[in-house]
């Protein structure tokens, strides 16, 4: 009979599979002097950040025999933030994790599970070496810092110069009004003025104005209700954002950070906002960009002079926790070797900006360097929404703003139900700093 | 059964609309070979829709390099035949209790298995996580397998008694005449005549088992034990960017195989569905 | 038949019912308990009573999803089951390649979701232009992002779900209709029966209970629907559903209370669906027997 004979398949495989299964298992328990680490990686194993770290520990392996760096990486981001809740609400976090600085690991923070990055460098003696970014990029409002970060980003808004030319502009635009302008002239021209598809770099758009109007204080109060969306500089900031969000290429709101890349680089649309990270999609052969792409930094604002022109969004992005249960001295040992050399292997390997000045920069080509130069100058840099916000509040702000960006709904009405997103949820995360 | 020669016409307008279908269901498949042939230029600077300048391999080295391909799909194949035997294995016998032996609580019983297909697995990933990993299951096959087993159960037994109300009593009774205990009945008459809706379970449950992807993701860490739907997002790189080039490679390697048995099984699975599904 | 005795029976139902408690039913309780608590995974659970559940009815987000999961519910249900049944009947009728094309209809069930939804999200897609908007174009129409437009993304999501899962019901439909015995079928020809009436008064009717089956799993496919939407998701409210919002509840929002809320209101809504379509498809079928 055929049933049988797939079922005593099954057992056996099932048999095989069982004693096989058992020497899979991750040595969670081992209980050996040498240093093991999990580390559960956000980025994707093409990463350069990644690739680095696993270079440097397999060199560090070859002298420290037992030494295990264990990487599980997930790079869909919304499926590795799972897997971290799941394991942060049972207790069961590896050695290294990714975060932002957000909410919900603020929770963890006070928790006094983590590690905090400042003693850290401190005690390594390291705390000089990094750009000034690298350190507060993960700061929380109280000061506090427990992420380390990898990488350097900058933020511009890259433009085709033909399409520019095109459409009778000659100059980038300086101030944010401008900014419309150029908007409008292109569409005018008949061209798609700005290739969007990135939800993180949309959530950018609507802070643009409030940054320049108040710096990050805007959303540093608003996010606790200190301060209303319902105000000036919150209407302000939400109809400027409505007003560009109808130069967007259509369908944003279903697009993704390749398409919209895809889209710009065909010359479908003049300009693209986005970070450094995207850069080997920009540059040829030479590491120059392409020949007809430019860029320019986020424009100033006439009425709003809280920032100036060396303001702008950077970022060292996704940074790394160290439990502090595993914070042994073979550990400090281990990320001192790390910093020692993670610099100039992530820079001349895998060609990726550290969060800290390579050796001689002066061998790199001229965009690189322009980068690096704007990273170290960087004065404060603009926050993200979406890390400032609760984890409920931020639901709520990316579908508002679709909605406002749709224009299924006004300033008004998307200011209105911030307020009550944050007034409903956000006691829950902020209580402790009144 | 259209045999008369007046029915030409609607004949040729039957394949005609036959023809549309295939093709609709075909293009999607068609579409991914064709992406998985592009090179990176091509991808960003030719419309979606265009063919492949020509036959590059690039993707599908890079799929087979960066991810482990083979070994996924050999954890997909194990998980799925775990899960598959154990649902009918398990289901089955419960079936033929509540169908046909005359026990108390059988609409009860039936009753509290159904209630599982309700149930959206999500709102049980936290405490199943916490069982799991108290258990020490955490990277086995089996965090995979029993949760599977255990929802696709109620699917399973729904199904089976379906069947089982149209198997005559008297073909039970007469082998009870004979001398055949409960057991022999079951064994000997009932799974072999059970042998359609069996298939009809294991289509069903492998569609579901072989894209499953939130145990996978929530209970398996260490690479050795991914899945396929898992392994597909190893080319997701920084910032959301996708390598759609190797993703597509990935797809089309990891669905080829499925297909191929699909098709050579394909016959016993509908004659077995066939022989039985309806009894009236 | 009659048992030997009591325990033979429990040997066959005992261990499934251990498998299925340990697995569905002790978590799930588990889970509603965590409905009457504030918890967000760090903080210590506190207990809150029914706030969550008064909290489900004044959030517009919730009952928003709800209206759309009973539109998709309507929508889904009837296009899978009908071009499920379209497909079985065009398949019965062909001698030839029946095998392939059998193979053929089946594939989009067997890709993963995600792959899937990409190749649609790529096709729909304006801008860059994808397939279907191209072809709007050359058609004369204004091309429009199908699935990022909120009015039209319901609809969109709606046809590609169905087309993924018809291929399950076309096969459940076809391995039923070839199940017909064909004496049946022959005297119906000999009566003068054509192909219409065939199905009218014969075929459709002596597959009645494979149609409640599929009815049953579609609806409560559909209710709890989850993969298509999610990751299409175009941030709009008209595409939110009750499962994708529980989902992002518990996991984004990390509200393990009034995720688990959702999850209640889930189950006793596919419980109370379910329950209604029986009757109804139950009380159908007595009358007729009758």
């Amino acid at each position: 009979m055929k049933l049988s004979k797939l079922m005593a398949a099954g057992m056996a495989a099932l048999m095989c599979f069982t004693s096989f299964n058992a020497m899979n298992v991750w040595a969670e328990n081992e209980e050996e002097e040498s240093l093991v680490i999990n580390y559960i990686s956000a980025r994707g194993e093409t990463d350069a950040a990644l690739k680095t770290l696993k270079k440097l520990a397999e060199d560090y392996k070859a002298d420290h025999p037992g030494f295990e760096f264990n990487v599980e990486s997930i790079a869909d981001r919304a499926t590795y933030l799972q897997k971290i809740k799941i394991l942060a609400s049972s207790d069961e976090l590896p050695d290294w994790f990714d975060a932002d600085p957000e909410a919900f690991f603020e929770g963890l923070c006070k928790k006094d599970l983590i590690y905090c990055v400042d003693d850290l460098y401190e005690e390594l003696g390291i705390e000089n070496q990094f750009f000034d970014i690298a350190l507060d990029y993960p700061r929380f409002s109280d000061g506090s810092n427990y992420l380390m970060t990898w990488q350097g980003n900058v933020e511009y808004f890259w433009y085709h110069k033909d399409m520019f030319e095109k459409a009778g502009i000659t100059e980038t635009p300086n101030t944010l009004d401008e900014l419309l302008e150029v908007c409008q002239k292109l569409q005018d021209a008949g061209m798609t003025p700005i290739s969007a598809g990135n939800y993180d770099m949309i959530m950018r758009y609507p802070a643009f104005k409030a940054f320049r109007l108040a710096g990050n204080d805007f959303i540093d109060n608003a996010r606790m209700g200190k301060e209303k969306f319902v105000s000036d500089t919150g209407l302000a900031t939400a109809e400027y954002a409505q007003n560009i969000m109808q130069y967007y290429s259509e369908g944003w709101t279903n697009s993704d950070a390749t398409a919209q890349m895809s889209l710009f680089l065909s010359s479908g649309a003049a300009m693209l906002y986005t970070g450094t990270w995207d850069t080997p999609d920009l540059i040829d052969e030479n590491g120059e960009l392409k020949e007809d792409i430019s860029m320019f930094r986020l424009p100033v604002d006439t009425e709003g002079t809280a920032t100036g022109e060396n303001d702008y969004y950077a970022n060292c992005g996704i940074g790394t926790a160290v439990l502090k249960e595993s914070m042994t001295p073979a550990m400090k040992e281990f990320i001192s070797y790390i910093w020692e050399n993670y610099a100039d292997t992530a820079m001349y390997e895998f060609n990726m900006l550290p969060s800290m000045m390579p050796s001689n920069p002066e061998s790199l080509p001229e965009l690189t360097r322009q980068i690096l130069t704007d990273l170290e100058n960087c004065g404060t840099f603009a926050q993200c929404w979406d890390v400032r916000l609760d984890p409920s509040t931020n639901e709520v702000y990316r579908k508002e703003l679709a909605s406002l960006g749709m224009k299924e709904s006004t300033p008004e009405e998307f200011c209105e139900n911030m307020d009550k997103a944050v007034e409903q949820y956000a006691a829950d995360y902020f209580e402790t700093e009144e | 059964m259209i045999h008369s020669r007046k029915n030409k016409v609607i004949r040729i307008l039957f394949y005609a609309v036959i023809l549309v279908f295939i093709l609709v269901q075909i293009y999607p498949i068609f579409w991914v070979i064709c992406s998985s042939l592009k090179t990176a230029d091509e991808m960003i600077y030719t419309p979606q829709y265009s063919l492949p300048s020509g036959i590059y391999l690039g993707n599908y080295i890079s799929a087979l390099t960066i991810s482990a391909i083979p070994r996924y799909f050999l954890n997909s194949t194990v998980v799925a035949i775990l899960t598959l035997l154990g649902i009918v294995i398990l289901g089955c016998p419960v079936a033929f209790v509540i169908s046909k032996v005359r026990i108390k609580y059988a609409n009860a019983l039936m009753g509290f298995f159904l209630f599982g297909m309700m149930i959206p697995i999500f709102s049980c990933l936290v405490p199943m996580f916490q069982i799991y990993n108290a258990l020490k299951l955490r990277n086995t096959y089996w965090a995979l397998v029993i949760p599977q087993v255990g929802f696709g159960l109620p699917m399973c037994i729904y199904l089976y008694t379906g069947f089982f109300k149209f198997l005559p009593d008297s073909l039970l009774e007469a082998a009870v005449i004979d001398g055949a205990g409960m057991g022999t009945v079951f064994a000997r008459i009932v799974v072999p005549m059970a042998k359609n809706t069996t298939m009809t379970v294991l289509t069903y449950n492998f569609v579901f088992v072989w894209n499953e992807f939130t145990y996978a993701n929530t209970f398996i860490s260490s690479s050795d034990m991914k899945t396929l739907p898992i392994g597909l997002n190893d080319f997701v790189g920084q910032f959301g960017r996708v390598d759609w080039g190797s993703t597509f490679a990935a797809i089309v390697i990891s669905i080829l195989p499925t297909l191929v048995v699909y098709f050579i099984l394909n016959k016993n699975i509908i004659e077995g569905m066939a022989a039985g599904a309806v009894k009236s | 038949m009659k048992p030997k005795n009591k325990i033979q029976p429990l040997m066959f139902i005992a261990p499934a019912l251990l498998v299925y408690i340990a697995t569905v039913i002790i978590p799930i309780i588990w889970s509603m308990g965590y409905s009457f608590f504030s918890w967000n995974g760090i903080r210590d659970m506190k207990f809150v009573g029914l706030e969550n559940y008064t909290r489900m009815f004044t959030d517009k987000t919730f009952l928003g999803a709800v209206v759309n999961n009973f539109k998709f519910v309507l929508m889904g249900s009837a296009f899978q089951l009908i071009l499920g049944l379209f497909l079985a009947i065009l398949l019965t009728h062909i001698s030839k390649g029946n095998n392939v094309l059998r193979v053929i209809y089946f594939i989009p069930c067997i890709i993963s979701s995600m792959a899937i939804c990409q190749i649609f999200s790529k096709m729909l897609s304006a801008q860059p232009q994808g397939l279907v908007c191209y072809l709007m174009e050359r058609m004369g129409m204004e091309p429009i992002a199908l699935l990022a437009n909120s009015k039209t993304a319901l609809v969109t999501i709606t046809l590609i779900d169905g087309y993924k899962y018809c291929g399950l019901y076309m096969i459940i439909f076809y391995s039923a209709f070839v199940s017909i015995s064909k004496d049946v079928l022959e005297a119906s020809i000999m009566d003068g029966c054509n192909i219409l009436q065939q199905y009218r008064y014969i075929k459709l009717p002596l597959i009645k209970n494979i149609f409640s089956i599929v009815i049953v799993m579609l609806v409560n496919g559909c209710l709890k629907t989850f993969d298509v939407f999610y990751i299409l998701d175009n941030k709009s409210k008209s595409t939110e559903m009750v499962a994708t919002y529980m989902y992002k509840t518990a996991f984004n929002s990390v509200d393990f209370g009034y995720g688990s809320t959702l999850a209640v209101f889930l189950v006793i809504e596919c419980l109370v669906a379910v329950g209604i379509i029986q009757k109804i498809l139950g009380s159908a079928k007595g009358d007729e027997s009758q």
